[in-house]
């Protein structure tokens, strides 16, 4: 669909700045779109979203790669079936259709209403889990070090690793059936970790069924392996509590504390079934007249058979993320147990809460006033329940469901808890981390990855990596500020700070 | 055209992921508008090939193939105008050329 090429002023007149945390997008930015949008940034933030845009609008031509942020946004409020607003997170940038950081509900009661799998990410349920341990940062210092490398040898990192824990074709497809509950019986999870896990750690919907062999193929060899690209296993300590009890509530009780962060996804069998399912809805498009603004917003009636089997072959992706989530972790509490000769349970390494933040989910929530089912995509953000949600586990019930925000590569994390403002405001959900400033090829190009590492030794943080040249992408100039970040969505009240947490060693691929 | 070249890569990426396949030649068996069969292979050996970006997946968005002639993308062909926006300056040493985007 051909948009108009409008001035950049004329385009500003689409947005406007609704209070110190919030920008609408008037519908009309775009073709077609059926409720407004809106982006939570704060000045910086807003800046990158802003000059993003400038760029875009003096182009003579159709130069290549994605659309600004605010026009995808725009783009996702003009499909079909879509409700109250499309959002952006503050940690928004262009991703394929979908920017990432880009949340949208679709009403299940209405026939026309679409899914779309470029809403929910190649890597679905790419996810944060954070483990605690009861060390204190001056146990770690003296063997750092050894235990990162210790971390390093036993978790397979980078491109073309290979998993450790032996998997035949047969227990991958009751992988992708039972999730956590597979490696529940396979002894390399712990009960009180289903009980801490987004889901419990498995979707119920999943079928094996739906997902191709060659997706099979390329999952079997990469279950519990880590990943690249932004991938990493951390080390962290606490480094600031800002809520006493919430961190109490989580096993926090002081700083210097010492956790795990493991961040990684469903590997390429996740990616498989993205791309076989964006083939065959494209394919269905014609035949159901769905026309959208952009192709990469290939999509499918919810309840067609595109549809349908879709959204259970992302189940059983999400369910072999879980998985891997499980063995990784695993493989963790044995680095640990070696390294400080003490089993994992002695050493208190439970898992604090395991969320996903490239999903779509069946969720109840309130439009006009009613009761409604909607498909949620969360892609690039993570689901925020409040205090006293059914869905969230006992120990969090006066807390809030926590969200675990990873930083980029050296600077910090966060953990926060859920509201009932975001519940109401953006159907639960929240920032899933730092967000790209620059693009991989940007950042590339400019930054020497000497500096980098350096800087990174300087700081105090042990580093492992499989390709160091990979370090300029994964730099923090590369990527918006964590911080502003999690900042915005705090005071927009969408999320709440818990605890902030600093990395000491980082594994990465 | 493009659908073969996104095929012949989608083939790779996945040989690469499920056997480990990497290869820096290959020889066309068989070549025609539809079909290409082809071999090669070399195993990845963390020992000897140094590890890179991952690759998720290939997608056919703004694929261009250019022959001496042609300029083929999702929409079709068309001839190859020199010096257009679509068809670019022809290089003497090397006039094929294709565009594909790749999610990393």
């Amino acid at each position: 669909m051909a948009e108009i090429k409008r001035s950049f002023n004329d385009e500003m007149g689409f947005l406007k700045r609704e209070d110190s945390t919030c920008y609408s997008i008037r519908p009309g930015f775009v073709t077609g779109m059926n409720v407004p949008g809106k982006f939570y940034v704060n000045d910086q933030l807003e800046r990158l979203m802003i000059d993003e845009l400038r760029s875009f609008s003096r182009q003579s031509h159709n130069a290549g790669g994605f659309l600004p942020a605010v026009k995808q946004i725009g783009n996702v409020a003009a499909l079909p079936g879509i409700v109250k607003y499309s959002i952006g997170l503050p940690d928004i940038h262009s991703g394929y259709g979908f920017a990432i950081g880009n949340v949208a509900a679709f009403d299940m009661g209405l026939p026309d209403a679409v899914v779309s799998p470029g809403g929910v990410g190649f890597d679905i349920n790419c996810g944060v889990r954070l483990v605690r341990t009861n060390l204190l940062y001056s146990d770690v210092q003296p063997v750092k070090e050894t235990l990162a490398q210790s971390l390093f040898d036993h978790i397979p990192v980078g491109v073309g690793s290979m998993g450790i824990i032996p998997t035949k074709e047969q227990d991958l497809e009751e992988a992708l059936q039972l999730g956590i509950d597979f490696s529940l019986r396979e002894g390399y999870a712990w009960p009180e970790d289903k009980e801490h896990c987004e889901e419990y750690g498995r979707m119920l919907n999943a079928d094996p069924g739906k997902v191709s062999s060659r997706a099979k193929k390329r999952g079997l060899p990469q279950l519990g392996t880590l990943g690249a690209g932004n991938h990493y296993a951390e080390i962290q300590v606490v480094d600031e509590i800002y809520d006493e009890f919430v961190a109490k509530k989580m096993g926090i009780d002081q700083k210097g504390q010492v956790c795990v962060m493991i961040h990684s996804g469903s590997r390429g069998l996740g990616h498989q079934v993205a791309t076989d399912a964006l083939v065959d809805m494209e394919r269905a498009m014609t035949r159901d007249n769905i026309r959208t603004n952009d192709r990469q917003l290939a999509c499918a009636r919810i309840h067609s058979d595109e549809g349908q089997n879709y959204l259970k072959g992302m189940s059983a992706a999400a369910n072999y993320a879980w998985v891997n989530r499980s063995s990784m972790t695993f493989l963790t509490r044995q680095a640990f147990a070696k390294v400080f000769n003490q089993s994992p349970e002695d050493l208190d390494m439970h898992v604090i809460y395991d969320v996903s933040h490239n999903i779509a989910k069946v969720e109840e929530h309130f439009v006009d006033g009613q009761c409604k089912q909607l498909l949620v995509h969360r892609k690039g953000s993570t689901r925020a329940f409040p205090p006293h949600h059914p869905l969230i586990p006992v120990d969090y019930q006066l807390t809030g469901q926590p969200v675990i925000v990873g930083g980029t590569m050296g600077t910090c994390s966060y953990v926060l808890t859920g509201t009932d403002k975001g519940m109401r405001e953006t159907f639960g959900s929240t920032c899933h981390g730092a967000g790209r400033a620059l693009s991989r090829n940007k950042s590339r190009n400019n930054l020497d990855y000497g500096d980098v590492l350096k800087r990174l030794e300087d700081m105090g943080i042990s580093i492992r990596v499989a390709s160091p040249k990979l370090i300029m992408e994964e730099a923090p100039e590369s990527y918006k500020d964590v911080t502003q970040v999690v900042q915005t969505c705090h005071d927009a009240g969408i999320s709440k700070k818990a605890i902030k947490l600093k990395p000491v060693a980082v594994v990465k691929g | 055209m493009t659908d073969l070249l996104y095929h012949l890569l989608d083939e790779f990426l996945f040989s690469f992921s499920a056997e480990f396949v990497v290869c820096r030649r290959v020889e066309i068996i068989e070549l025609d508008i539809v079909n290409l069969r082809g071999e090669s292979s070399r195993k990845f050996d963390l020992e000897r090939h140094p590890q890179g970006t991952e690759i998720k997946a290939i997608t056919m968005h703004q694929m261009k193939v250019l022959t001496t002639t042609e300029v083929t993308t999702e929409t079709g062909a068309l001839p190859r105008v020199e010096c257009s926006p679509e068809g670019d300056t022809i290089i003497a040493s090397s006039p094929y050329e294709c565009y594909v985007l790749v999610d990393i």
